[in-house]
């Protein structure tokens, strides 16, 4: 700027509004004093400026404890509670859902969401409080009218005492600051009306955006809440419509359209043969009761038959049957007094069991009896007819007469632990 | 930059508080000799006899050990990221760490109960019985008292050591004052970190974690480092307290911004230690393996439950709102408060793992169901423990006796020197030290 258009602008810099009186320093020692003499002359409102955080000053200038650190703790404590309600609300009443046994709401699962929240509210409250208390943010200050003032950020100390302060007389806080060890003449600031009001555009940003933000909320409340026949928006598409046909769906390239197709009369598909009736059924015969008694000619009971029965009973089976078959597994056990509707399983050496047929006990595992659900599905045919085998073996342990037993399997018997 | 230049503030007062250390040094000796005498009396007289004694003499060991550890450990920290702050606390640091030959000599009851007795502390010295329970005799090759030894062999070997060279080099700057020694110790402070963490992990795990065989939990030697550390800073902040009190430390010397540092420090590791405690909690409750819920039921059920629940008011809840205050931290009154309340908060830690293992182990010599049936046996102990609780005066005596003891050769080893480094270089950016 030229010298000639800044002179006439000077009456009219008087007219603008004094904000204080500002005077400079050029080391820290000089303005810790200063400081301290206009705390105790009790002025209260004033500030230092510095090119870096200068431990001790809030001693020298007085200041009382900030009230920041009773809002962190109350936004502390809502971050807690929040995240009590959160995970009560959710897992144990809006959508209770059993996770391996785990209770709905248990304190251990939740104590790092409740640590998280409550760390996340507290730092966030503290920075924004500590804008808050500062009237921050600050676009403009009256000190940056002042030329010299730049150099705070680099190599000089400053310290500004507002017009608005109680004590402050113009020519009365000058002398004081003069007394202090300035390194320049300590000069009045008036500030400039004009700056550091938020620009328009800021202020339809801050009115416009919330508005816009609010919108995709309202669109997933609105679709919450209402029916359409259109097709859902399609992110992917090749994945919403893959080439493939699905079950119960038209296909145009057969005559009936049916995507399933019919078995072909005559034909068995592969892998599907059930030519032996007693293997794959159990029964010798079309009768109702035609159960086999014998083991199909294709299961060679043995040992290795035996193990691997134990072996898929252990795991198929005992959850609910126990491991000796008497009707006290685990599932059985904690279901006994949880549900009242829970049948508990029959022993495997009631007195009808023992006399029936391996046919029958077969279908049995096949398909199910009573509340007992079917376990074809989970059990190949070969692996039924081992179970069966194992159920007999089991059978005949429990009625065993121990005197009939040598010497070193009564010893090992005795040392099981009950 | 500070307000106060405090230069002025005297230099360590060396020699004029011999007496006064003198005093320290009998009142430590008069302390460890009753507790210790009270202790071993009434652990001989209570239920379990010699070996629950035992069990009070494991909580006694790994509390004076732990704020012995938390020491050594905060001065190794302090050289590691040289700290100015720090400086004019860091003499009583280093003789607190000093004291590791001691804990050298109390270790020897310790090993000796695993020679001599037959149901020894840790079950698993017994090699007999080791070798019959199977979840041990797989672990026999690191749990066997020839391997124990030599790991706390090593353990000393590093820790009176690192101790003697922190606090020798220091006491030779106070002579010469020459800044090439505070780079000295800063360069061996970043192996000595290692050294520290890995041996302090190991001995939990020896000491304390080994109490029960069967269980583990890789997060342990974390967890007893929590507690080290606290009780440190609660004993450092006494200390610091009592001798400037009574005049062995300048006044300008130690002041209340050092207090409020220690206090954040000491509220720190009362959080630090909650983390770590829930975070070994929470994965069992969740994984809900019986091999590792075991430790747990017993602390949990019964008697034990209740007394579990009050740790965590004790050990956190309650102090950490009474710390969380910078009031608080700089109260004259109120920071000694809360540094005896955390003293006595690692000592029921300490108890809450010692004495349910020591319970439930009690009878595992007596297991005569014959071969792998040592469990049923603990078990039954166990469901006994439960119906009382099973707390021993021994158990509060003996931590008492061995504080003493350790105060008492802190004492003789501090009234010879210095209780603050003299000539450090950053003496006077300790000094002058300010908190915003």
């Amino acid at each position: 700027m030229h010298a000639k258009a800044h002179s006439p602008a000077a009456p009219a810099e008087r007219a603008r509004p004094l904000y204080g009186v500002i005077a400079e320093y050029k080391d820290v020692d000089s303005l810790m004093a200063a400081a301290r003499k206009v705390r105790d002359a009790g002025y209260t409102r004033w500030d230092t400026h510095t090119p870096f955080p200068v431990h001790g000053i809030e001693g020298a200038m007085g200041f009382g404890m900030t009230r920041l650190p009773w809002f962190v703790l109350c936004c502390g404590l809502t971050g807690l509670s929040i995240a009590v309600l959160l995970q009560w609300w959710t897992n144990a009443v809006d959508y209770p859902f059993l996770i391996s046994g785990k209770p709905l709401f248990a304190l251990p699962p939740a104590v790092p969401i409740m640590f998280e929240l409550t760390v996340l509210f507290s730092a966030l409250g503290t920075f924004f409080g500590m804008w808050g208390l500062n009237g921050l943010p600050l676009l403009h200050h009256p000190l940056f009218e002042h030329e010299a003032f730049k150099r705070v950020t680099d190599d000089r100390f400053f310290l500004a005492i507002e017009s608005q302060d109680p004590k402050f007389g113009l020519e009365s806080t000058k002398a004081l600051l003069a007394s202090t060890g300035v390194c320049a003449d300590v000069v009045p600031v008036y500030g400039n009306g004009d700056k550091g009001a938020l620009p328009n555009w800021m202020k339809n940003f801050a009115i416009v955006m919330p508005i816009l933000l609010l919108v995709p909320l309202a669109w997933i409340v609105t679709a919450r809440h209402s029916t359409s026949p259109k097709t859902r928006l399609q992110l992917i598409p090749d994945m919403d419509q893959q080439l493939k046909f699905r079950n119960q769906t038209r296909n145009a390239f057969f005559a009936d359209q049916r995507n399933e197709r019919p078995r072909i009369e005559g034909t068995i598909p592969r892998g599907l043969l059930r030519e032996d009736q007693q293997l794959h059924t159990g029964k010798t015969g079309p009768g109702e009761n035609d159960w086999a008694t014998q083991f199909p000619a294709s299961i060679a009971v043995n040992e290795a038959l035996l193990k691997r029965g134990q072996e898929r009973f252990n795991i198929t089976c005992a959850a609910c049957h126990g491991q000796t078959g008497v009707g006290d597994g685990l599932v059985s056990q904690r279901a006994t007094g949880k549900y009242p509707s829970w049948i508990p399983p029959i022993s495997l050496h009631a007195e009808n069991l023992l006399v029936q047929p391996v046919g029958q006990t077969f279908n049995t595992i096949r398909n199910g009896i009573r509340t007992m659900p079917a376990y074809s599905q989970q059990l190949t045919v070969e692996d039924s007819w081992a179970i069966v085998a194992y159920v007999k073996a089991l059978q005949k342990s429990q009625a065993f007469p121990v005197d009939k037993l040598s010497p070193e399997e009564r010893q090992k018997v005795a040392s099981v632990p009950r | 930059m500070n307000e106060h230049h405090s230069s002025t503030a005297p230099l360590g007062s060396s020699g004029g508080h011999a007496p006064i250390l003198d005093r320290l040094a009998q009142r430590g000796l008069l302390l460890g000799g009753a507790g210790l005498i009270g202790g071993l009396g009434l652990g001989l007289l209570s239920e379990g006899g010699f070996q629950r004694f035992m069990g009070s003499y494991v909580i006694a060991y790994a509390f004076v050990l732990a704020i012995a550890l938390g020491a050594l450990g905060f001065v190794i920290i302090q050289h590691l990221t040289r700290a100015g702050w720090s400086v004019t606390n860091r003499r009583i640091a280093e003789l607190i760490a000093s004291t590791m030959p001691l804990l050298a000599l109390l270790f020897l009851p310790i090993v000796l109960n695993h020679f001599v007795s037959a149901h020894p502390v840790h079950p698993w010295a017994n090699s007999e019985f080791a070798h019959s329970d199977p979840l041990i005799a797989k672990k026999a090759s690191y749990l066997n008292t020839g391997f124990f030894l030599v790991r706390w062999a090593i353990y000393f070997a590093v820790w009176v050591g690192l101790s003697r060279f922190f606090l020798g080099t220091s006491l030779k700057q106070d002579e010469s004052g020459d800044p090439r020694l505070t780079i000295k110790m800063e360069k061996m402070a970043a192996p000595s970190v290692l050294l520290f963490g890995l041996s302090l992990s190991f001995a939990a795990f020896d000491l304390l974690m080994s109490l029960d065989p069967h269980w583990f939990s890789t997060i342990f030697g974390v967890y007893y480092f929590a507690g080290c550390m606290m009780s440190f800073f609660a004993t450092c902040i006494l200390l610091g307290k009592w001798l400037q009190k009574s005049g062995a430390i300048g006044a300008g010397e130690i002041t209340t911004e050092h207090r409020h540092d220690l206090g954040k420090f000491m509220f720190g590791f009362v959080v630090f230690w909650s983390y770590i405690a829930f975070s070994q909690f929470m994965l069992i409750w969740y994984a809900n393996n019986p091999e590792e819920t075991g430790w747990y039921d017993v602390r949990q059920n019964g008697a034990m439950g209740y007394f579990s629940i009050a740790l965590i008011f004790i050990h956190f809840v309650i102090p950490f709102l009474g710390l969380l205050s910078r009031h608080v931290k700089r109260h004259p009154v109120g920071l000694p408060f809360w540094a005896c309340w955390l003293l006595f908060a690692q000592w029921l830690d300490l108890f809450f793992i010692v004495v349910p293992s020591v319970q439930q182990w009690m009878n595992h010599g007596h297991a005569d169901h014959g071969h792998g049936d040592a469990a049923h046996a603990a078990s039954h102990a166990a469901d006994h423990a439960h119906e009382v609780f099973p707390f021993a005066l021994s158990d509060l005596l003996t931590p008492i006796g061995l504080a003493g003891l350790a105060l008492f050769f802190f004492a003789r080893r501090a009234r010879a020197v210095a209780l603050t480094p003299k000539l450090d270089p950053r003496r006077q950016e300790s000094l002058s030290l300010q908190n915003i």
